[in-house]
């Protein structure tokens, strides 16, 4: 049997769901026997319990959700100029990697292949053609040769880095990739927003003939709210939105 | 120890529900940001509403946390809950608050201050003795510290291991348990001379279930 001291400490750990069933047996049988140690574990628990499960606060105002929405449509609304320079940044970084990547190859590599230099004795590999050429009798001992020819140490280098290049590659063009996502999901928002201005504008328009969303739907107005519909300024289907469109730039 | 979760706040979203709904206000769907706003709004309300016992600072903790999540989805890893996240940003706006209250009025607690907020409805159903103790067990609560009484709500209100307070509340999981363990030794030093024998107390706990 655990001692009064030994069972308070095992408290916050059978409070926590952390005790094992060992320990949580001995405890139990602890309590029992304690009168002590029962009520100040009921205690805890009785905490544990009203904080669970008591509802005193006070709860949220009705409007609160309201509120919160329409501070969200006002934010989103200034979101597009941070979102159009993140996306540009996005497509525009890959490029400038991409550059500066290619001047680095330009000015690391040397303008002319630099033969490895050879003094007497040393071995060199012959191309077929020539050891045809020179009647060589032992192409075998050549092929040999080859293969005892150590490479250069800018090789092994040169194939690290061409593989780490290929990774900055993929990362690289998938971030562009996002950018050009990002890119053309504003234009495509930018599309729909005008739309939506010029159908507003177009209806409070006393004399003009009414054109609906529907018309957009249908066709007579361009449908920029479709996907992959480029829209141009110059498409509006009557003087009366071309001079919406002119009263209010994008 | 009884762990059962907040039966009686709005139904939690499941994570497929969550990630659905993330999906699509990241493309700009209102309606889904309006479902999370509504799924969450009751459970993040009564947590910084304990925290800092004030009906309109905790309205204005809330508004915020929800507009710099729905503002920054792109960098909410999907690995965690979307509430945790959520908590974890009303958590530090309560903090940015608190201290510049404190700038403002000197040393002062928030605990400390009579809670403005005295003319709620008591939905509790309970005996005299019952509601007394329960009062009194809200009055030690909220002179706990501040990270203290954040640890036990997230504990036993939320339902949070002891991992994910840490990562609530942006501190080592050592410190969140010695915040749980010291608030659970306050309590006690509180409340253990109000009643004889808490073990009798079954009608509490049957009341409040």
């Amino acid at each position: 049997m655990i001692t009064c001291e030994h069972a308070r400490q095992l408290f916050d750990r059978y409070l926590d769901g952390e005790l094992s069933p060992s320990l949580q047996a001995e405890l139990h049988a602890h309590r029992l026997s304690c009168s002590l140690c029962q009520s100040e574990l009921a205690m805890l628990e009785a905490c544990g319990d009203v904080i669970l499960l008591d509802r005193s606060e006070p709860t949220v105002s009705a409007s609160f959700t309201d509120r919160v929405m329409s501070a969200y449509v006002s934010r989103r609304a200034h979101q597009p100029r941070r979102r159009l320079v993140r996306a540009a940044m996005m497509v525009a970084s890959p490029m400038a990697a991409a550059a500066s990547l290619l001047l680095a190859v330009v000015l690391v590599t040397p303008d002319t292949p630099q033969p490895p230099s050879l003094v007497a004795g040393d071995s060199a590999s012959v191309p077929e053609f020539l050891r045809n050429m020179a009647g060589d009798p032992s192409p075998g001992e050549a092929a040999e040769e080859i293969k005892v020819i150590p490479q250069m140490p800018a090789a092994g280098f040169m194939q690290a880095w061409i593989t780490e290049v290929d990774g900055w590659t993929d990362d690289t063009l998938s971030r562009a990739r996002a950018g050009f996502d990002e890119l053309k999901l504003l234009l495509h928002e930018a599309r729909r927003d005008t739309h939506d201005q010029l159908v507003a504008g177009y209806r409070s328009a006393p004399e003009s003939e009414t054109a609906t969303q529907d018309d957009a739907i249908e066709g007579t107005l361009p449908a920029w709210d479709l996907p992959g519909t480029l829209w141009s300024p110059s498409e509006p289907s009557d003087e009366a939105s071309q001079g919406l469109l002119l009263d209010q730039p994008l | 120890m009884i762990r059962r979760q907040a039966e009686k706040s709005a139904p939690r979203l499941t994570r497929r529900t969550e990630k659905r709904l993330i999906a699509q206000i990241s493309k700009g769907c209102e309606a889904s940001a309006r479902e999370l706003v509504e799924a969450h709004q009751d459970r993040l309300f009564a947590f910084v509403w304990r925290v800092l016992r004030n009906r309109e600072d905790a309205e204005e903790v809330c508004q915020e946390a929800f507009l710099r999540a729905f503002g920054s989805l792109d960098s909410f890893s999907p690995e965690y809950r979307f509430s945790t996240w959520l908590f974890t940003i009303a958590y530090r706006l309560c903090l940015n608050l608190i201290r510049r209250r404190r700038a403002l009025t000197g040393e002062l607690d928030f605990a400390e201050l009579p809670s403005r907020d005295q003319d709620v409805s008591d939905r509790f159903a309970e005996s005299e003795e019952a509601r007394r103790l329960k009062d009194k067990i809200w009055e030690a609560v909220d002179r706990l510290s501040v990270p203290q009484r954040a640890a036990v709500l997230l504990f036993y209100r939320e339902g949070m291991s002891c991992d994910q307070i840490a990562r609530t509340l942006s501190i080592p999981m050592a410190t969140a348990k010695s915040h749980l363990h010291r608030a659970r030794g306050k309590l006690r030093d509180s409340l253990s001379g109000l009643v004889e024998d808490w073990s009798h107390l079954e009608a509490l706990r049957e009341a409040a279930s």
